[in-house]
């Protein structure tokens, strides 16, 4: 049975045919108790020819559609199509449309205000709303106090995985620039103590206590081999990059989905260059470089470790861009890895400064020269670097495993959540 | 919201005006917000009517049908009609109160 509904007339819908299809916005209706309910609406009389015209336009444009039976008696009903056309025709107001789009873009950027759990769920709909309300500073203000309440509901009160995405790829780039600030200060270290040859490492464990030998030595070569990925990582990126852009250089197209901008061919041949020359330079022997090109101990491990920092970071930028997927995927895990790693750079370190420390007064006596003061300082400040990054670090992959975690809970909105939390 | 000086939408709540306009069947934002202006003279705005909205159907009171064409029709439920019915009854009685106690004066 068809019950009889007032249904919305408002000023941009009071003309044939947006009257018939307000009227069947309740439900569907037959077309003869269509015609009188837009008679008591109006209080106007309608003429039945017209009304059928109207009624054949609409049913072709395919805004309400028969569901059974045959004039007068037929039953319609509003279609999607029709929905959209009332909604359009009732967004229509007096104001012009360069100041309402303005608004609308005004409202849209307050909607953006309110938290992301809440405008999963109720923006879209919001937004067909405003379109359709107008908008007057009541609105406006309405909108904010709408926006800081549901801030204040704990139940919309959700992380922003962008944010965390963001913290986990900030906590790689700053462990690699931490690992990098050490492997720095490590190579300063070993100049100073002039570790060149097995003997150097013999003499440098009667210097040293046992304890703190058996931590730097294992650790040491930890840290070359790491420097070594890092150095190879670092060329097998640049020839990949490098041999994909100057195909699409050479195709003349980009390849499609690809969300990292590459450069052109020549940068990645430049930033080749010096990896040649250091592999170039550690193949032949010391005595086959002229002396004219300064390249002593100092600065060529200088040089290399510069390298071998853009390296770590290169490569862990590389590993991120690419893992993207991954990465959203299993971010409590990595954040978890990553706050280990920071703990460990931050043990390192600690027992690091204090082996420095400890050979300060024996090292004072054996090189009482500038340079050695400064290279001292250098580490000292490399390494109270890399501890405060990888503090930083960690407390971004702490906090991001803090927030992950409830993530496996449910989604809070589904009308099943909300009555069982009732 | 916002009403003018004589009616008596400034007395409402938007929940109970929700539920009211609910209660003659399922309507999405803009048609509660015509319906309740027509019936109570209140005009609530968008950022009001979905805070209450959110709050309703946490509640369990009302619920969401299928999206049409981005907009979310609602439905009252048993349960958010029992409340309404329980709370228009007090309202009866204190106007019944009300309207007693105001008539020798």
């Amino acid at each position: 049975m068809v019950q009889q509904q007032q249904f919305f007339v408002s000023e941009q819908v009071r003309r044939l045919p947006w009257l018939l299809l307000a009227a069947l916005e309740p439900g569907p209706q037959p077309a003869a108790l269509l015609l009188s309910l837009i008679e008591q609406q109006t209080g106007e009389f309608c003429e039945p020819g017209t009304f059928y015209r109207w009624m054949a336009l609409a049913e072709r444009q395919g805004w309400m559609e028969r569901v059974a039976g045959e004039n007068p008696l037929a039953l319609y009903r509003l279609t999607v199509a029709g929905i959209a056309a009332l909604d359009r025709q009732r967004a229509q107001s007096l104001q012009p449309s360069g100041v309402k789009e303005n608004i609308m873009r005004f409202v849209t950027w307050i909607v953006r205000l309110y938290p992301p759990a809440w405008r999963e769920r109720y923006e879209e709909e919001m937004r067909a709303l405003l379109e359709l309300h107008t908008i007057t500073l009541f609105t406006v203000i309405d909108l904010f106090f709408g926006a800081f309440h549901a801030w204040l509901d704990p139940h919309y009160r959700r992380t922003n995985p962008r944010l965390l995405r963001w913290r986990i790829h900030s906590a790689g780039v700053l462990l690699s620039v931490s690992l990098g600030t050490c492997f720095f200060a490590a190579m300063g270290w070993i100049q100073v103590s002039d570790i060149n040859t097995p003997a150097d490492l013999d003499r440098l464990a009667t210097t040293l206590s046992p304890l703190a030998y058996s931590v730097l030595a294992p650790l040491g070569m930890v840290g070359l081999a790491i420097a070594f990925c890092s150095l190879l990582i670092l060329a097998c990126t640049l020839i990949a990059q490098g041999w994909l852009s100057l195909r699409e250089k050479l195709q003349g197209k980009k390849e499609p989905g690809k969300a990292r901008k590459r450069g052109a061919p020549w940068w990645y041949i430049l930033r080749l260059l010096p990896i040649a020359l250091a592999v170039f330079l550690l193949s032949i022997p010391r005595t086959w470089i002229p002396s004219w090109l300064g390249i002593n101990d100092w600065s060529f491990n200088g040089f290399l470790f510069v390298l071998l920092m853009d390296g770590a970071i290169e490569a862990a930028a590389y590993v991120l861009s690419k893992g993207k997927a991954w990465l959203e995927r299993n971010g409590f895990p990595l954040a978890v890895v990553v706050s280990g790693a920071m703990v460990s750079v931050c043990a390192f370190n600690v027992i690091w400064t204090s082996a420095v420390w400890q050979l300060i007064p024996r090292m004072e006596a054996a090189h009482p020269t500038w340079q050695w003061q400064t290279s001292l300082i250098i580490q000292l400040a490399c390494m109270v670097l890399a501890t405060v990054l990888a503090l930083l670090a960690l407390g971004l992959s702490l906090g991001v495993s803090r927030r992950l975690r409830p993530m496996s809970a449910p989604p809070p909105h589904t009308l099943d959540t909300e009555l069982r939390t009732l | 919201m916002h009403t003018t000086v004589s009616d008596p939408g400034r007395f409402s709540d938007p929940s109970l005006l929700i539920l009211s306009s609910l209660a003659s069947g399922p309507k999405h934002g803009y048609a509660m917000i015509e319906d309740i202006e027509r019936f109570c003279g209140t005009k609530i705005e968008p950022g009001t009517l979905y805070a209450a909205i959110a709050r309703l159907e946490r509640r369990g009171w009302i619920e969401p049908l299928e999206a049409e064409a981005r907009r979310r029709p609602y439905r009252i439920t048993a349960a958010g009609a029992t409340a309404l019915r329980e709370h228009l009854a007090t309202m009866q009685r204190i106007v019944s109160t009300g309207m007693q106690r105001l008539a020798p004066i």
